[in-house]
């Protein structure tokens, strides 16, 4: 059994009674893929993660510019003209 | 009471200081106008792909291998995963499976000896953006969001709990700061944020490790120890009055010194970490790892040794001058031109001290070089002036820039060795201090103290000493005849 309501509040969601219910069917589901996938034997066999053969490249620690701020402006909510504007953080 | 043990762990995160973050080309100047060190990638808009920086492998095997840890020939990325305004994509990309550098220690020197503190792993991650609370925080409805800091690097060092008091965490820190700082790997700028500490604290009476606190976010070495001393007394207290320490994350009250439990959910956290698709595990040569190994520097207390033992200058003093890399090269290069260690030393933790701390400057940013040091300390050698009389040369030059011999020719330093003129000046003095010369001759021999400072007070401090001290007891001598 999963706890939906741990999930709920990971994924920062607010389920309604009924979707709760459903999205607890759905996901115990796709968890029943992988009870599926347990029953072939990977004894000796290297977890496969990374595609083979990926190499992973490296950058030169040089400046480029970014995005213009006024561009972000006219796509976000910006605050007294430079700030990403967010609800209250409570804490710190 | 019987004894409590303390055990505290450090987490501690150092900002790298690459001109570039992490995992694209931005700015990570301190201090530029908000958002606008931005990308995709450091944003978290959808499609953007991180890039490595090379510079922030160099720099933390350049760490790794200085706190004396196994550099991993092959690491890994992960993602962990939360929620939190300041980090858009959700994730923050970190090091867990197989961080980049393991198993190391560093030997922290305290008033009980040397002791090494084991260090568990140092892995890289991205920094999230800086929040800012305009106003009140309790009023104010909205956070707003710098995302400059958004992807800045940073190692992130772990010790083990081997840390057993408040002044060991400190030495620590203090100790590391000075590290990173040869290393030119980082500022090591509490202030600015380059150098973050969490730590873990718990107390016990056995080998059993208590219920472990942590306390997060401390952002200066005072912070730290006021931490430790605060949480290891709160904790005995809770235990000797029946109670138990609660598993939790506290904070530090700056104002009143005492940690407070955080309010937040963050307990619930389960980062669900998961390897990063986008980026391969990273993998490295040993030409690559020796090379940066052969180019270490030498480390902070190395230094220190090596000034007591090639320089003959006192522990305290090797110790406060190797506190800086900057100060330890201002020192060798004076010594160099000068072969006068000890009095190098001497000046430079007085007179020259006294001048930085009081104008707030560097040392690489005072004009009395090694050039004008060498001819400061051959005017003591040759006589031209006395010892008291230097100490006002050398604050002169500090302040004005001029060279020592110009403020000696200035005014008028140039010791008085002449002794006849010396001598003018004794006789005045004895015939107009009656009272101390008889008591002199009546067997008072301490009087001849007073008689010296009146001559050197008449000589405005540059009759040379000795000779004032030979020419005074010859003329009482002669007078008991
Ligand atoms: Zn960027």
């Amino acid at each position: 059994m999963i706890d939906i309501e741990k999930i709920e509040h990971l994924a920062a969601l607010e389920l309604k009674e009924g979707e709760k219910e459903k999205i607890q069917k759905d996901i115990e589901e796709i968890i029943h893929y992988f009870e599926i996938l347990k029953e072939v034997d990977t004894n000796g066999i290297e977890p496969y993660i990374y595609m083979k053969g990926a190499h992973l490249f490296l950058r030169k620690d040089q400046v480029k510019k970014g995005l213009d701020r006024e561009d972000l402006k006219k796509n976000r909510i910006l605050s007294q003209n430079k700030f990403y504007k967010v609800k209250r953080i409570m804490g710190e | 009471m019987s004894e409590y043990k303390p055990t505290i762990g450090l987490e501690i995160h150092v900002q790298l200081a690459t001109k570039t973050k992490i995992f694209c080309s931005c700015s990570t100047e301190f201090g530029d106008e908000p958002n606008t060190n931005v990308c995709p990638v450091c944003l978290g808009l959808p499609g953007a792909l991180p890039v490595l920086n090379e510079k922030v492998v160099e720099y933390a095997v350049r760490l790794g291998s200085a706190l004396n840890m196994t550099i991993n020939k092959v690491s890994t990325f992960y993602r962990k995963n939360y929620f939190y305004p300041d980090l858009p994509k959700g994730y923050q990309i970190t090091q867990y499976a197989i961080p980049i550098a393991s198993e190391g220690f560093l030997e922290i020197k305290t008033k009980k000896g040397k002791r090494k503190i084991r260090i568990q792993r140092g892995h890289i991650e991205e920094d999230a953006g800086k929040s800012i609370h305009t106003g009140d925080i309790t009023e104010s409805q909205y956070s707003y969001i710098d995302f400059n800091r958004s992807g800045v690097p940073l190692m992130e060092i772990v010790t083990y709990p081997d840390i057993e008091t408040a002044e060991e965490a400190y030495e620590f820190l203090v100790l590391l700061r000075k590290t990173v700082r040869y290393l030119g790997v980082s500022s090591g700028d509490m202030e600015k944020g380059a150098l973050r500490c969490d730590v873990n604290v718990s107390v016990s009476k056995n080998d059993k490790i208590g219920t472990k606190v942590e306390i997060k976010n401390l952002n200066s070495f005072k912070s730290v120890r006021r931490a430790v001393e605060y949480e290891v007394k709160r904790q005995i207290d809770v235990l000797e009055n029946g109670g138990s320490v609660v598993q939790e994350t506290r904070h530090l009250n700056e104002k009143t010194g005492e940690t407070v439990a955080m309010r937040t959910k963050e307990e619930l956290n389960d980062y669900r970490y998961f390897p990063e698709p986008d980026l391969p595990p990273l993998i490295l040569t040993d030409e690559f790892i020796e090379k940066i190994k052969k180019e270490l520097p030498e480390l902070p207390l190395q230094k220190e040794e090596r000034f007591i033992k090639e320089y003959g200058i006192k522990e305290d003093y090797a110790h406060d001058i190797a506190s800086s890399i900057e100060l330890a090269n201002y020192f060798e290069a004076v010594c160099r031109a000068t072969k006068k260690p000890k009095e190098v030393a001497n000046f430079l933790m007085t007179n020259i001290m006294k001048y930085l701390n009081k104008t707030g400057k560097q040392i690489t940013e005072i004009s009395f070089n090694e050039k004008k040091f060498a001819e400061f300390l051959s005017l003591i050698d040759n006589g031209t002036i006395s010892k008291n009389i230097a100490k006002e040369v050398i604050d002169q030059s500090l302040e004005t820039g001029k060279s020592p011999k110009e403020i000696v020719k200035e005014r008028g330093l140039v010791q008085i060795t002449d002794e006849d003129a010396i001598k003018e000046i004794v006789l005045e003095v004895l015939k107009e201090n009656p009272k101390p010369v008889s008591q002199y001759l009546s067997g008072k021999t301490q009087t001849i103290g007073f008689l010296i400072g009146q001559v050197m007070k008449k000589t405005k401090g540059k009759a040379n000493p000795q000779i004032v001290n030979k020419l005074l007891r010859n003329a009482l001598m002669k007078m008991k005849k």
